[in-house]
């Protein structure tokens, strides 16, 4: 074999200029965009964990409201049943005092009408005995009568 | 005023008018020149309007009391 | 009182007849002279009082208004009268029928019934003329008379005892307020007597109509003397209604009087003074016009415990003309009571019903008697719509305004709309308390005007439904406790939340 030194120096040469090319066009912006690339997944990553810590916060977090909503909703009912059983008392409260109160008043009503008819009754009696001595009197006054009624009468005024 | 007037019962004769005339002189003095008038709605008895008086003597008014007083 | 047996009636007539004397009965006539416009010139009589009642021969009857020497002048009440026919004084001053008896009736001034049903069969009568309770017989206003509107109650209040005047002009709604009042106390346990003076017949028949259907005549009388009245029977017919309400007073119970109205009242009263040749004064009424409405005014009063605890409240009506506040029988009565509810013609044309100018309006006796639940929520209201319209005036001109003065009109605007309510349209405490609650909590701060009525109802009926004992509550004690107004405060949440549309669209 030969060796020819200047071809070998020729090829050293572009081999050295070719690793300068590649290393300043292809091999910084490469590492470049690996490195970012892996910047870019280690934040992705260091977000994920992030999120991942929000995430049980939240979930921990609803899971206490949730417990908490229970615990109301429960205390709600037994506030609301007692309230309910208050209303129904109270209900049954007033209706009974409601059916005394009706009871009362027809008791009154009664009594009124009764006493009316009482009154009627007692007003139509004393306009109908009047009435019958008025005519009796008409009849049976006689002229003594009336000579008594004169000397009554005059005396009464000389009294008075 | 007026003439005195003096209503009576039907029933009324002229002695228990003469009574009452002198019944009233007794009374006022003077024996009063009276108008009489017989009216039957007075039952019995007399009533006789004098000097701005009216003297009511009636079984009628009393009737009427009586009818008062029972319905009160 | 009756025995309450049947067969005991010829026995009760016994007793009554037992101790009767007739005596001798004496007694003046006199001989009509005159009888011109219902004033009636008599001879004789000389022994008549005052006001005492006389009877003519066909029946009719007479007042004596005028005593002179040789005879005596009378005011015609009912009948006709002839020259020379006999008169008859009675003895008696003009008196009426008192009683439980007269409750649900339409009376004349004299105790005779208009409304056909039958006679009264009252045992107790009262004179018409009476002197007004004493200094040491009154007690303070201190209870609420609650008439059924928002406006008045919260703004002002009107008191079991108190006096308040009714005045407007024409058709702004007087009576209807009065009348709401009549209505609102139907089951209250307070008795009114509605005294109709001088007006038509048929507007005395509907308004005793609308009574009936509210069920609120059962506990009403009427007394009614209409305009073809004699002035006489238009003169006493405000008397016989306070005498009437005076058994009533007397006897331990509450009693609303509305004279309506008082301006006829005293034109009735100027004709017959102008007959009787009275000397005129001012405006021709005559020259005790003012002790005319005073004497009648004075008999409203609060009885003290002692004398058993009653109260009468008037409600005293006049007319105005043109606004007029400044005329004589206006400032008469205005001096005379204890407040003024002042309707204005312009309010009511624009809608606001009852069109009450609450800066014209007050209550002499106020907060006092107020329940403790609507005097804590309407502490400021007077001030809110005093501000609104002084502010509204401004706002008229399209003056440039600041966001505060926006709100405050807007809010001032659902306050005015709040306080309308319709004729026949009634609140109870309860009900007035939560709403106006309703309106400080800006529980109506997201409707609009035109939306306020139909959420106002809206509210109430949520409110019914969800909370009854609440409101009973308010309605029984009158307080409004810190309990309550946590439990409203909460369901107004809930309205605001999911009721407003359920109730709204029910």
């Amino acid at each position: 074999m030969e060796f020819y030194p200047l071809d070998i120096l020729i090829y050293v040469i572009n081999i050295a200029v070719l690793y300068i090319l590649l290393r300043l066009i292809l091999y910084k912006p490469v590492a470049r965009f690996l490195s970012a690339r892996a910047e870019r997944i280690g934040d992705q990553i260091a977000k994920a964990d992030e999120k991942l810590l929000e995430a049980e916060r939240i979930n921990q977090e609803y899971r206490a409201k949730l417990d908490q909503a229970v615990e109301e909703g429960h205390a709600a009912v037994r506030a609301e049943k007692t309230r309910a059983a208050q209303e129904a008392q109270a209900i049954i409260a007033e209706a009974k005092t409601e059916s005394q109160r009706l009871l009362d008043e027809a008791h009154d009503r009664i009594k009124k009408e009764k006493e009316r008819a009482l009154e009627q009754m007692q007003y139509e009696v004393a306009q109908i005995s009047v009435d019958i001595a008025s005519r009796i009197l008409k009849r049976e006054v006689s002229v003594a009568d009336n000579m008594r009624l004169t000397e009554e009468f005059f005396r009464e005024l000389r009294t008075k | 005023m007026k003439r005195s007037l003096l209503l009576v019962a039907p029933s009324f004769d002229e002695r228990s008018i003469s009574l009452v005339r002198d019944e009233f002189e007794a009374l006022t003095g003077s024996a009063p020149d009276f108008d009489v008038i017989k009216d039957e709605k007075l039952v019995g008895g007399f009533i006789a309007i004098v000097e701005g008086k009216v003297y009511d003597a009636s079984f009628s008014s009393r009737l009427s009391a009586i009818r008062r007083r029972m319905t009160e | 009182m009756l025995d309450h047996e049947f067969s005991s009636v010829g026995g009760l007539l016994k007793t009554k007849l037992s101790d009767f004397d007739p005596g001798a009965h004496v007694y003046d006539y006199g001989i009509v002279n005159s009888c011109s416009d219902t004033i009636i010139r008599i001879n004789g009589l000389a022994s008549c009082k005052y006001g005492e009642l006389l009877e003519f021969e066909n029946g009719a009857v007479g007042l004596t208004m005028d005593l002179y020497l040789g005879g005596v002048g009378a005011a015609l009440l009912s009948g006709t009268v002839q020259t020379s026919s006999i008169v008859r004084s009675t003895g008696r001053v003009a008196e009426v029928p008192v009683g439980e008896d007269l409750l649900g009736r339409v009376v004349d001034p004299l105790g005779h019934p208009l409304d056909g049903k039958g006679e009264i069969l009252a045992r107790l009568t009262r004179p018409v003329e009476s002197a007004a309770p004493a200094i040491m017989d009154r007690s303070p206003v201190n209870t609420a008379l609650e008439t059924g509107i928002l406006a008045i109650d919260s703004m002002i209040p009107i008191g079991r005892g108190q006096r308040e005047l009714i005045i407007g002009d024409r058709q702004t709604g007087k009576t209807s307020i009065a009348l709401a009042a009549i209505n609102n106390q139907k089951d209250r346990g307070v008795f009114c007597v509605y005294c109709a003076i001088g007006q038509k017949a048929s507007t005395v028949s509907g308004l005793v109509h609308s009574l009936q259907k509210t069920g609120a005549m059962d506990n009403t009388v009427v007394v009614a003397s209409f305009s073809s009245d004699t002035p006489g029977m238009q003169y006493i017919a405000p008397y016989a209604a306070c005498a009437i309400a005076e058994e009533f007073m007397y006897n331990g119970k509450d009693v609303l009087v509305v004279y309506d109205d008082l301006s006829k009242h005293a034109v009735a009263y100027r004709a017959m003074s102008l007959l009787l040749r009275r000397p005129s004064g001012r405006e021709a009424y005559p020259g005790d016009v003012f002790y005319l409405h005073s004497r009648l005014l004075e008999r409203a009063a609060k009885l003290s415990r002692e004398k058993g605890g009653g109260s009468m409240t008037a409600l005293p009506i006049v007319e105005t003309m043109a606004g007029d506040i400044s005329a004589y029988i206006p400032t008469n009565i205005i001096s005379i009571t204890d407040g003024q509810i002042y309707l204005e013609t312009e309010l009511f044309n624009a809608g606001i019903r009852p069109a009450v100018n609450v800066g014209l309006s007050v209550s002499r006796v106020g907060r006092a008697a107020q329940s403790r639940a609507m005097r804590e929520v309407s502490a400021s209201l007077r001030l809110e719509v005093a501000q609104y319209r002084e502010m509204a005036v401004f706002a008229q001109f399209g003056a440039d305004i600041d966001a505060s003065t926006a709100e405050l009109l807007r809010n001032g605007e659902k306050l005015i709309e709040i306080l309308k309510q319709k004729q026949d349209q009634l609140f109870s405490l309860s009900e007035q308390v939560a709403l106006l609650f309703a309106m400080e909590s800006g529980v109506f701060k997201g409707c609009d005007k035109s939306g306020i009525d139909a959420a106002r109802t809206a509210l109430l009926d949520f409110l019914h439904k969800n909370a009854p004992s609440v409101m009973n509550g308010i309605d029984a004690t009158g307080t409004l406790t810190e309990d309550d107004k946590a439990d409203l405060l909460h369901l107004f949440e809930q309205y605001e939340g999911g009721g407003k549309e359920s109730a709204e669209s029910d």
